[in-house]
């Protein structure tokens, strides 16, 4: 019998994300309500499924056909939200990202979920993705050292990916520009939000490589809207770089590695899409190229898939990763808006 | 058709796939030379001048002192052609074209050579973004392996370049970000570009002349307008600026 899903919003992250890749699971998981502040999205997305709509979270956290909550809601909603469902005694949360805006908050969630056994999950598709775990048996059963480590992003609208995996109404067009930059307090903010709402989706992945955050070097703000942020972990140099456009060539999100004789770059498919796992590249220092072919599954169907097995007992919550991912995320921007406050002060 | 003088041979085939133009030469006078980019080529470059070569063909150029190269610009009255192949004209050159004017809104840059390359490598990412961007960089930090460049127009350039046991030249990643995006990788002498947009991903024709050749050919080009090279002008800001980031942090 299929889990009962309850989610929590009901923006484009519900309607092209987790609505698709559900349908592709509709043996292991159905969702049974959708739940958001009254907008009347939740009721017609509901309604599309066959599920319930309702104002608000108390209703869906009291449905008791729903075993697993799902949070799509605004980022500073998902502590408060999670402590609501481990109350309401639900058996699993997915949460999309971040877990927590602050990390007293991520603390508090994990160590809920951990003292009642609720199963807890982050949307951090691409650690799922298997693309990422053939990068990570190279390093490893290479004995590779890391090197130098870096994440390349620029993102074109979302709608364009929206467009292929459902049906939005009356789409909002980007806007042109973007926040003023130029101003210390918005671009600190901007950075800051990006880091834990967007750079998230790899920390986990760069927390592998390297896991003991140092020390920030440069941190900035780019226009229309994007950052680019320097830094060191484990002695290793690590360079973020994320511009969201306004219009143009496809989503490049591509992370590279560099060992002591081969670059390994693992490059993404645009989000939201279902077109498998990643790409995986490898340049050895010999000279010759290989690629590993992507996988017909997806990291969103992979992190679902990971979920049930977390649900049914085969494997365990590593509620401790889970913190430590947060905490490494949450420093990393902090750290980073701070930079950016400061050298205007200076 | 023109003397190349080159007793080391370095240029040799090149010469040969001229065969219009060039033709192998014992004598500096009257010639093109070529000096190969080690030790104390500064001193080599001035040399020929001086023994009356038309023009010269720098190959390889290592990293040298800024103040030297600027003392260079400032007493060479002949063309002096850099063959950077790891940056190679012709590909900077297609790269740009490719853009069609569109302004980056973001550059990033990583490399990775042996010890003994590395230098060099951090130099060519420099002048990358340089022309990538079509603007002068200053530096905004920077420590040994890491830096956030600063353009004149306001476009940010993250550059990183670490030292790796790898054979070879080096490996080189540069991408011009926006709404077109420009990809370039370096392999040792390997150089591939693809250009990104809405309209969908060229990739640039492989670059079967070889970069000496490319060289040679911009020497003799060089030789009826001479404006048309600034390469010694280039080197000094690429060096300049990797002495001011990656090479100067503590």
């Amino acid at each position: 019998m299929p889990y009962g899903v309850g989610i929590i919003g009901a923006g484009p992250g519900v309607a092209a994300l987790h609505l698709p890749t559900l349908a592709r699971l509709a043996g292991e998981f159905s969702v049974v309500h959708i739940a958001d502040r009254g907008s009347g999205r939740a009721a017609c997305l509901a309604e599309r499924v066959g599920a319930r709509s309702s104002s608000g979270i108390d209703d869906l956290l009291a449905d008791e056909r729903v075993s697993i909550v799902v949070l799509c809601s605004p980022p500073d909603e998902h502590a408060t939200q999670i402590l609501a469902a481990v109350a309401a005694g639900k058996r699993a949360v997915l949460c999309e990202k971040p877990l927590a805006t602050t990390i007293e908050d991520a603390e508090a969630v994990v160590a809920a979920c951990r003292d009642s056994g609720t199963v807890l999950i982050v949307g951090t598709n691409h650690l799922y993705d298997a693309a990422w775990g053939r990068a990570k048996h190279y390093l490893l059963a290479g004995g590779h050292h890391v090197r130098a480590a870096a994440v390349t992003l620029a993102l074109p609208p979302n709608a364009r990916y929206h467009e292929v995996v459902t049906e939005l109404p009356g789409a909002a067009t980007s806007p042109v520009g973007g926040p003023p930059l130029h101003v210390p307090e918005v671009a600190a903010s901007v950075v800051r939000q990006l880091i834990t709402g967007l750079a998230v989706h790899d920390l986990p992945i760069v927390r592998d490589l390297a896991p003991d955050l140092q020390h920030v070097l440069f941190a900035q703000a780019v226009a229309p809207l994007g950052f680019v942020v320097g830094f060191r972990a484990s002695g290793v140099p690590i360079r973020l770089a994320t511009v969201m456009l306004p219009e143009g060539a496809d989503a490049v999100w591509r992370i590279d590695i560099t060992t002591d004789s081969d670059v390994i770059q693992v490059s993404f498919p645009p989000a939201f899409v279902h077109v498998g796992s990643a790409v995986v590249t490898v340049d050895a220092g010999s000279g010759t190229r290989s690629t590993y072919p992507a996988v017909s599954e997806d990291g969103y169907v992979a992190e679902w898939r990971a979920l049930l097995d977390l649900v049914n007992g085969t494997n365990a919550v590593e509620y401790d990763e889970i913190l430590e991912d947060a905490r490494y995320s949450l420093a990393l921007a902090d750290a980073a808006a701070s930079l950016i406050l400061g050298s205007d002060a200076a | 058709m023109r003397g190349v003088f080159d007793p080391a041979g370095i240029y040799r085939s090149a010469v040969a796939e001229l065969p219009l133009h060039a033709r192998s030469s014992g004598h500096v006078a009257g010639a093109i030379g070529v000096v190969f980019g080690v030790d104390d080529w500064i001193a080599a470059v001035a040399r020929l001048q001086s023994e009356g070569a038309v023009a010269v063909v720098v190959s390889d150029p290592d990293v040298t002192s800024v103040q030297d190269i600027r003392h260079l610009v400032r007493h060479t009255r002949i063309p002096v052609v850099l063959e950077r192949p790891l940056l190679r004209a012709d590909a900077a050159a297609a790269a740009l074209a490719g853009r069609n004017g569109h302004a980056p809104r973001l550059l990033v840059a990583d490399g990775a050579a042996r010890p003994g390359a590395v230098d060099v490598v951090a130099r060519e990412l420099c002048g990358w973004v340089r022309i990538l961007a079509g603007q002068q960089f200053a530096v905004a930090a920077a420590d040994t392996s890491l830096a956030l460049l600063t353009g004149a127009a306001g476009v940010p350039a993250a550059i990183s370049v670490v030292s790796v046991r790898r054979r070879g030249s080096g490996h080189l990643r540069v991408q011009a970000l926006g709404e077109v995006i420009t990809d370039v990788r370096v392999e040792g002498r390997e150089t591939r570009m693809s250009t990104s947009s809405a309209a969908g991903s060229l990739v640039a024709p492989v670059l079967y002349e070889s970069s000496e050749r490319v060289a040679l050919r911009r020497a003799f080009g060089a030789l009826a307008s001479p404006a048309l090279i600034a390469d010694l002008e280039e080197l000094a800001l690429d060096s300049a600026l990797v002495r001011a980031s990656l090479a100067a942090a503590p």
